[in-house]
């Protein structure tokens, strides 16, 4: 295969990552995961920032590492590429002479790497800041920079660790859409690290999630996002997530308490499952309800955070019903008035059956 | 933000101390005659040994002082704690102490001296070589300290992008590491060779202090004290004088290169 291959153990301090996955050559990956679950370190891995503890990682056709025959390509011979999520643009020289800086690197002479610098500008609507330092420019300016920078390298790989994290929220979609241009219309491969489900959902092909620096659910974008085994992901794709073995009814928490819901594939009772719900399918009562919802439980309000027109309800579990603790849940303003609801306080929730989707389970979830 | 009040009175205290010597040293000196003590040949001589020196003894420190800092800031070698501490040495150690250490080591006697002699027939004690070795041992940490701390304030990102971009090591220290070191580097220089300059302890005790060979500026300002304190205050001036000039004419230029 043309593409990435890695199979990896790396330790940082008393942290181990432990990876295996393959990127097809033109495909972008998205990689979700908290903060810690081992993104960052698989990127200096792949970068060959850090020296992996064993393992093999194969790009384009050629072997990067290889512990077992103690290769290590260094940084500068791996083409690969890296942005990260500050643009750290060479403060002492120019825009042009950025992004020509990695084509002279390669070889090239100084007109060619300016030429080449110049038509990487272009690639990224960025000519007229040719001239220009980098405190003369913006935060998404310099972004598409030094995402110029970064393809004049001509990298077979290209690493992007939260390239819109610290942009504002005017500037980020212009770079998302200029970033799926150059990835997508090159079919460049690329992994993304992110934490912006949009993010995934424009630019990956796929979506792989890490937790304690092993992957543990990976697949097409919209089927993770939509579908999420993991309650990592679910967070990811604003939705709830309660795991538990299946049963004729739905699914059991560990706790025993019983959850009706839809299977959505074939499982066997007593599977692992996880059952996913929207926060705008939670009801919120401060007394409990009777009524059609199957699913009723208390829970304390831990937060309210406004969310768009509504407000977000984030709970805390009541004694005995642990996987309560985080669930959000979508109310109006008003409701948030007339029930009086503030942090400590006492309420119900309220799932109808059908709005909970049963789904097996990762081994890890 | 609005400094505290009682910060002024320590500071003020602190001020004191390094200005009210120099006022002293001007009550005490003869105005009239001052020109012609500044212009003895031994004061124009002392003073074109010792800008020569010290400008050596900076160049020197440049050319092994920064690839010194990169190596302590960047490297992952065993023993670099140690070899931190040692770069201090000479910062904590008298001068005079400094220089009987190089004098046992290049001395006529010491192991140094006699492979220098042997295989070269090169005797560097009471020597204007000697002096510049004696100014570079004690200057050197005012450089390679201050260079290291900047570089571990920076950290290695710009660095670690330089490589993922396709440059080698080598490129990377001469077209990442060092540009954005210059500022770090001008105000370093500065300081090494101030202290290069007034440098004394290592000097006398290493080189010796014969006119027009070893004889710098401090070196003349102690022997005259003892017989013509007017020329001894004199020749202080002069180096109060440039050491003010390079501090106040040099250092501004350096920081205006920063970003």
């Amino acid at each position: 295969m043309t593409g990435l291959a890695v199979d990896v153990v790396a330790r940082r301090g008393g942290f181990a990552l432990d990876v295996r996955m393959e990127v097809a050559s033109g495909e972008v990956v998205a990689v979700l995961g908290r903060n810690g679950a081992g993104k960052s370190t698989l990127l200096s891995v792949l970068a060959g920032l850090v020296r992996p503890e064993t393992g093999h990682i194969a790009l384009a056709g050629r072997v990067l590492t290889d512990t077992g025959r103690r290769v290590h390509v260094p940084p500068h011979r791996r083409g690969v590429g890296l942005l990260a999520q500050d643009p750290l643009l060479f403060p002492h020289l120019s825009v042009l002479a950025n992004v020509a800086f990695g084509p002279s690197c390669l070889g090239a002479s100084r007109r060619q790497s300016e030429d080449a610098a110049r038509h990487w500008l272009s690639e990224v609507d960025a000519v007229g800041l040719a001239g220009r330092r980098r405190w003369q420019l913006s935060g998404g300016q310099a972004q598409r920079v030094a995402l110029a920078r970064a393809l004049a390298a001509e990298p077979d790989l290209l690493l992007l660790d939260e390239p819109f994290a610290a942009l504002d929220v005017d500037a980020a979609p212009a770079l998302r859409a200029m970033t799926r241009r150059v990835l997508r219309g090159a079919s460049r491969t690329a992994l993304l690290v992110t934490h912006d489900p949009l993010d995934a959902l424009v630019l990956a092909d796929r979506v792989i999630v890490l937790s304690e620096g092993r992957l543990v659910e990976q697949g097409p974008t919209r089927s993770v996002l939509a579908r999420p085994r993991t309650r990592f992901s679910a967070g990811v794709a604003g939705l709830n997530l309660i795991a538990g073995t299946a049963g004729p009814h739905g699914l059991a928490t560990p706790d025993g308490t019983r959850l009706a819901g839809l299977r959505q594939e074939p499982v066997t009772d007593g599977d692992p499952v996880v059952g996913v719900f929207a926060p705008s399918a939670v009801a919120v009562h401060v007394r409990r309800p009777h009524g059609s919802p199957r699913n009723v439980f208390p829970a304390l309000v831990a937060g309210l955070e406004p969310h768009g027109d509504v407000i977000r309800l984030r709970v805390a579990a009541t004694p005995g019903l642990d996987w309560v603790e985080g669930l959000a849940a979508d109310v109006t303003p008003a409701a948030v008035a007339d029930l009086a609801l503030e942090p400590g306080t006492m309420v119900w929730l309220a799932v109808k059956a059908t709005e909970v989707a049963v789904h097996p389970a990762p081994s890890r979830a | 933000m609005r400094l505290p009040a009682l910060l002024f009175v320590p500071a003020a205290v602190a001020v004191a101390l390094l200005v009210l010597p120099v006022v002293g040293l001007l009550s005490r000196t003869d105005l009239r005659r001052l020109p012609e003590l500044v212009s003895s040949p031994a004061a124009v001589d002392a003073l074109w040994l010792s800008v020569r020196t010290s400008a050596t003894a900076t160049g020197l420190c440049l050319v092994v002082g920064v690839p010194l800092a990169v190596v302590l800031a960047r490297g992952r070698l065993p023993g670099l704690r140690l070899l931190r501490a040692t770069v201090l040495l000479p910062l904590v150690l008298p001068p005079v102490v400094g220089g009987l250490a190089l004098l046992y080591l290049l001395g006529r006697n010491g192991f140094g001296g006699r492979l220098l002699e042997a295989a070269l027939g090169i005797r560097l004690p009471f020597t204007t070589v000697a002096v510049v070795l004696a100014q570079t041992f004690v200057a050197m940490p005012f450089l390679v300290i201050g260079l290291e701390g900047a570089l571990r304030t920076a950290g290695a990102r710009y660095e670690a992008v330089a490589a993922t971009l396709g440059a080698r090591p080598f490129v990377v220290f001469r077209r990442v590491t060092v540009p954005l070191l210059l500022p770090s580097i001008g105000s370093g220089l500065v300081l090494t060779f101030a202290r290069a300059l007034g440098e004394f302890g290592a000097t006398i005790t290493f080189a010796g202090n014969f006119p027009g060979t070893t004889q710098t500026l401090p070196l003349l300002a102690y022997q005259l004290a003892q017989s013509d304190v007017d020329s001894s205050v004199a020749v202080s001036l002069l180096l109060v004088a440039l050491a003010l000039l390079v501090i106040t004419l040099v250092r501004p230029r350096v920081i205006e290169g920063s970003p």
